[in-house]
């Protein structure tokens, strides 16, 4: 109880010696926001490289369709698949498939637990609102539209925003969609985009079936437009390379034996971006993050320095005072821990401003949990060496020294 | 009615090195016993031993040679922890620049002693504002520092020694920067304390104080004098 009670004061006492408290809060908060940034920084590295290190695309060409029987026959002979370890080549994977519901209405399928999985419309695509989390809800190309009726030429031009609900109802079964995103069409290289003169809509995988089933649409009239598969490991590991080669060349075998019957017709398959290229974009990344560790680690040793240094008297009344060790270094790793974790919140707030003034895709870009827990993880550590300096300086401390003249 | 004795002090002797060769008898075959609810003033001119006497006394320093029995445990003995409670629980420290907390009120310096042991806050903010009014500082309660003037910094400073009920108070030149009223108004307080049971011991260089004392003890190059009042 007395400790906790010490550390509470500790935290009030330091807030309130404001222009010592806001000074080096501020220069906590720079270095936080570093860090922050590169960690968030590597956080995107991870997701952007997910599919380039750990993934290879199979893609549809685009003037064959494959059907949905031909893609399952296929997935499944590429899921036996073993890398040379003798263990499953395919750690995870993802089928991409559209359908033409009538005339003005086209429907894609996304693998939401797997957002990045999906070759060409992954989380970085949003321009507005969020990638789809749940069943109902669904994302649209950014933009209008052409409703094109089935019994003539007529179509009705119109916008479709974030917030909108679309419902689709034949007499007896209704489904409600809730469009939580738009997107940019013009970085995706699989799914042609030339004509809008239909709907497009991207969503949940059973809701794809649930609307094939309410448009009566046989399964035989889904097509398959991509397939991703993720090996198992780390990305930028020279063994996770391997296995992709792995998956690669037996792939390749298979779609070599000419069974264009029974797998349909795909396009060959994409280079992957050499390990090298990866390793040096990450190896930068780190290295600034780097930097930033040990600036706030200087910064954090220089505080405790200043404190040990000249509150050495403080130090030595409290001491005096009947203060153990333990409480004297519960007083002042508290006003470290105060000072760098309000500093790491303030320099947080900041990273999330710039981010979001500055990225076009909103709200679900921001940072991400991981990340900010990853960043206040290193300020912790940071503080670290700056604690354990003030420790070692508590013990040279005598009480006697509070009766030294000043 | 005898007193209890609290500290008996031997033989004490504590050298400084100073330099490579000189050295320094900072104090000197002191002998010395100090009852509950006596007062000792000890006098001496500067780097006579004052301040080391007191360090030693209570704690805050090895003697070189010699015993220091306080309440019977000879505390030249105690190891670190031993003597961290014996700051804890028995002796309480007024310094000459009072050393107030700067961004703590004077109510927060009264409890500041108290924040790691088990009392309830409230029941030790109460025992603080009820020391503070015996001092007389009634509505200063919230003061910093820097908001009070000297005399009531070593009131707070005071309070902040009683909060514990210490057997001891040391004090090292209590009245050294305070006017000569403050100084007796600070003096009538301790004398008061003392008479409630707790032995104190002020260094001084204040011949005006003398009266306050029920020894006088003085300290020449680190030797001992004793004279009766
Ligand atoms: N840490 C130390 N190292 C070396 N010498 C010391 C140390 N502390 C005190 N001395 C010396 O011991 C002697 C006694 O010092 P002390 O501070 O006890 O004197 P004092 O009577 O309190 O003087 P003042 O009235 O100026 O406060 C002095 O000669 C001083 O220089
Ligand atoms: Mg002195």
């Amino acid at each position: 109880m007395g400790k906790i009670r010490v550390l509470k004061k500790s935290i009030k006492f330091t807030v309130r010696s404001k222009r010592r408290f806001i000074v080096f809060l501020l220069i906590f908060a720079i270095v936080s926001s570093f860090v922050t940034f590169f960690i968030n920084d590597i956080d995107t590295l991870q997701t952007d490289l997910y599919l380039e290190q750990k993934g290879l695309i199979l893609n549809q060409r685009n003037e064959f369709s494959v059907f949905n029987n031909q893609s399952t026959r296929l997935l499944n002979e590429i899921l036996d698949i073993k890398a040379s370890g003798g263990l499953e080549a395919v750690e995870n994977y993802a089928v991409s498939r559209y359908a033409d519901l009538d005339a003005g209405l086209r429907i894609f399928s996304l693998d939401v637990k797997n957002p990045w999985m999906n070759a060409d419309v992954n989380p970085s695509l949003i321009q507005q609102g969020k990638y789809p989390s749940t069943a109902n809800e669904i994302m649209v190309p950014t933009g209008s539209f052409y409703f094109k009726s089935t019994s003539n030429n007529v179509a009705i031009k119109s916008d479709i925003v974030v917030g909108q609900v679309l419902e689709f109802f034949d007499g007896t079964d209704l489904i409600e969609l809730t469009v939580v995103g738009t997107f940019d069409t013009s970085k995706m290289t699989q799914i042609n985009v030339d004509v809008k003169e239909k709907l497009w809509i991207f969503l949940h995988d059973t809701t794809y079936d649930s609307m094939l089933d309410l448009y009566n649409i046989d399964e035989d009239a889904s097509y398959t437009y991509s397939m991703s598969f993720v090996v198992p490991g780390l990305i930028l590991s020279e063994t996770t390379y391997q296995a992709i080669n792995d998956l690669n060349d037996g792939i390749k075998v298979i779609l070599s034996e000419n069974n264009t019957d029974s797998y349909g017709i795909w396009a060959s398959q994409a280079e992957f971006l050499p390990l090298e290229d990866s390793v040096k974009k990450a190896t930068n990344t780190l290295v600034s993050l780097g930097f930033a560790v040990i600036g706030g680690i200087i910064l954090s040793i220089m505080l405790s320095y200043l404190i040990s240094r000249f509150r050495r008297r403080e130090i030595a009344v409290l001491k005096a005072l009947g203060y153990s060790n333990g409480s004297v270094r519960t007083t002042l790793v508290g006003e470290v821990l105060t000072t760098s974790i309000s500093g790491f919140f303030v320099g947080m707030t900041l990273v999330q401003g710039i981010l979001f003034y500055t990225s076009d895709f909103k709200f679900d870009n921001l940072l991400r949990w991981v990340a900010f827990l990853a960043s206040f993880g290193i300020i912790v550590l940071i503080t670290l060496p700056g604690i354990f300096l003030i420790s070692r300086k508590i013990l040279g401390v005598s009480p006697s020294e509070a009766f030294r003249d000043k | 009615m005898s007193m209890e004795v609290i500290i008996e002090a031997k033989n004490l002797g504590k050298t400084y090195k100073r330099g490579r060769s000189e050295v320094v008898h900072a104090l000197d075959d002191i002998n010395l016993k100090l009852y509950e609810a006596e007062m000792i003033l000890l006098y001496g001119p500067s780097g006579s031993g004052k301040s080391t006497l007191l360090n030693v006394l209570s704690g805050l320093d090895n003697p070189t040679t010699g015993t220091i029995k306080f309440s019977g445990d000879d505390i030249t003995e105690f190891n670190q922890k031993q003597l961290t409670d014996l700051r804890r629980n028995d002796v309480g420290f007024v310094f000459q620049a009072w050393e107030l907390i700067d961004n703590l009120t004077a109510v927060e310096n009264v409890e500041a002693p108290m924040y790691p042991e088990s009392v309830p806050s409230n029941v030790l903010r109460t025992d603080a504002i009820t020391l503070l009014r015996r001092l007389d500082l009634l509505d200063r309660e919230y003061h910093y520092p820097k908001e009070m003037s000297g005399g009531e910094q070593q009131r707070v400073a005071l309070a902040r020694a009683l909060i514990k009920r210490p057997k001891v108070i040391f004090a090292d030149e209590p009245t050294g920067n305070l006017d000569s009223e403050t100084g007796h108004l600070i003096m009538r307080l301790l004398k008061t304390v003392c008479r409630q049971g707790t032995a104190i011991i002020i260094a001084t260089h204040d011949e005006e104080l003398r009266e306050y004392a029920d020894r006088i003890i003085r300290l020449h190059d680190g030797k001992m004098t004793e004279e009766r009042v």
